[in-house]
């Protein structure tokens, strides 16, 4: 609750300092802020806050999620003084607006009450479709911005259609009063509630990009600014799933999965989907875009595992907000100018010998998204998987067989960085700041392998 | 004691904000213009807003009747952000047609 008004609160103080012209503080202001509302997370750990009347609930869910979000929130920001290093006068407004989202992520993860869940993910969006064509003079990113907000507006639209044939079904936007009526009225039988869940599904996939309400999300991951892009593969398809699990695991509860169906076999969709249009790209924008939709898929097993499930799905989530922060550092780095053509795979030819660093930082990440053994990405991957055996040994099935597709086109990257010799590599500068991210990243990779437990333990 | 409202059974309410939905929803996907998508989204949040109104009333719940002024304020929160994108757009291709917009993926 405290880290909502205080990334609010941020967020008025960057937009004020804008206006007095004092360019160099936004960025200490901002990281400041954030750093802030992560204490006060750390602070208010293991006691349920209960705020507004019952509508908001920070208990140690809500607190692991926000404090992922807030991290890598605060990564994106110490990238993004580099990335925005020729932008004078509106950088208080994109500080802003990226500020404002994030509060909206954090109602997310703590909502006790429909309200709540549909302005979090408002609050979440609006900022983004204005980040998404922030720039301005690039026809490509007000595209990305108008097919983002058409469809997210089209997605809100179906949630809330669904989230009032609940309300009509069960009398209640709270989630405890959905459950009591659930539990006593017996409503999840009665066609009137199981049309809103189903909409409420369809709702919640289109914005975590679940096939087959995808389409859109490669178009707006390639067209916007890259640093952009990367928080919407992080912070927002957190908050997406942190929310998605809140809502169907422990609102619509974990004993009667009659919508498990459902979810198995978008999953099993989605993660087909993602990997195989991911063979066919070229860019590694589009290529990062359908990977995070197949790790959508991977992610919505976390779904069916039970109350157990938060665990592995926040051991997955930190795998891979971790690695993909990684992966558009380096991105960002090779394709200085952000230009929209030059994300193409040969842009990484023979980095491997002109930049070791950031070439191993990459490969790492890449062994991690595609799970192999020791990375982080394995293990999240292995709770996951172990997670949802139980009920749907299929679905685990053909879980597997895509984390071997995805090795092919992830490892394209590594073989074009070591393997491709060209005449001439060109060496990049690599900030300070990159050189933070980088190391961070790296360190939780390897590192969550040691301390997996320690990890599981923050997610009651 | 029947209000006005409840003098017309609640099924009428649910196919009325059906159909409306209905017609917003294929509107966002037929249309071209990007201004009258727009007008299908504000439709179907409308139709949400109608149907909430009913069940609140027949629920005698005043839960959903809130919800919808805030469905009211983020739906014009939400048109002026779609505006100025169209705006930004129009400056650059003189036309709010959507399937011109296909600059990505080529």
């Amino acid at each position: 609750m405290k880290a909502i008004i205080i990334l609010f609160a941020t967020a008025m103080v960057v937009l004020f300092t804008g206006i007095s012209g004092k360019r160099t503080w936004l960025l200490p202001l901002s990281v400041l802020g954030l750093l802030a509302a992560f204490a006060s997370l750390v602070v208010d750990a293991q006691i349920p806050v209960i705020s507004y009347g019952g509508m908001v609930r920070f208990d140690g869910f809500g607190l692991a999620y926000s404090g992922l979000t807030v991290v890598a929130a605060t990564l994106i920001f110490v990238l993004s003084g580099y990335f925005y290093r020729g932008l004078k006068d509106t950088l208080a407004d994109h500080y802003g607006l990226l500020l404002f989202s994030m509060t909206g992520a954090l109602c997310m993860f703590s909502f006790e009450h429909m309200v709540m869940l549909f302005l979090g993910i408002e609050i979440l969006s609006i900022p983004l479709y204005v980040m998404a064509g922030s720039r301005m003079d690039d026809l490509r990113s007000s595209e990305a911005a108008l097919k983002y907000f058409l469809m997210g507006a089209f997605a809100t639209g179906i949630l809330l259609f669904g989230i009032t044939l609940v309300y009509g079904a069960t009398g209640a936007f709270e989630i405890t009063q959905i459950q009591q009526a659930l539990d006593v009225k017996k409503v999840y039988s009665m066609p009137l509630f199981n049309t809103g869940l189903l909409l409420i599904i369809v709702g919640l996939s289109f914005k975590v990009s679940a096939a087959p309400f995808h389409f859109w999300s490669p178009d707006v991951y390639e067209g916007s600014p890259t640093l952009v892009t990367a928080f919407m593969a992080t912070v927002v398809k957190t908050a997406g799933f942190g929310a998605f699990y809140k809502l169907f695991v422990m609102g619509f509860g974990p004993e009667t999965p009659y919508w498990s169906m459902t979810i198995a076999v978008l999953a099993a969709l989605t993660m087909t989907v993602g990997n195989l249009s991911a063979l066919r790209q070229k860019s590694m924008k589009r290529m990062m875009a359908y990977s995070s939709i197949s790790h959508a898929g991977y992610l919505m097993m976390g779904l069916l595992s039970g109350a157990a499930g938060s665990k592995g799905l926040f051991l997955y989530l930190v795998a891979y907000v971790m690695a993909t922060i990684a992966v558009f550092s380096v991105f960002m780095l090779v394709n200085k100018d952000d230009d929209i053509a030059g994300g193409h795979f040969s842009a990484f030819s023979g980095i491997g010998k002109s930049n070791p660093v950031a070439a191993f930082i990459l490969a790492l990440s890449m062994l991690s998204l595609a799970g192999i053994p020791i990375t982080a990405g394995f293990f999240g991957k292995f709770f996951l998987f172990t997670g949802a055996f139980t009920n749907f040994p299929w679905l685990v099935g053909v879980a597997v067989i895509n984390s071997a597709i995805s090795i092919y086109y992830y490892f394209r990257v590594i073989v074009e960085m070591y393997f491709n010799e060209v005449a001439d590599p060109e060496k990049f500068v690599i900030p300070n700041t990159y050189r933070l991210v980088m190391l961070l990243a790296a360190l939780t990779l390897i590192g969550l392998a040691f301390v997996p437990e320690q990890v599981l333990a923050l997610v009651p | 004691m029947l209000n006005s409202i409840q003098v017309i059974p609640i099924e009428y309410y649910l196919v009325l904000s059906s159909v409306l939905f209905s017609i917003g929803v294929l509107g966002v996907m037929i249309r071209r213009n990007a201004i009258v998508v727009l007008m299908c989204i504000e439709l179907m949040l409308n139709a949400v807003n109608l149907l909430l109104v009913a069940f609140s009333t027949y629920l005698g719940d005043g839960h959903g009747q809130v919800f919808v002024f805030f469905i009211m304020v983020v739906a014009a929160a939400e048109a002026t952000i779609g505006l100025s994108v169209l705006v930004l757009i129009y400056r650059n291709t003189k036309g709010v047609d959507i399937h011109q917009l296909d600059q990505l993926k080529h």
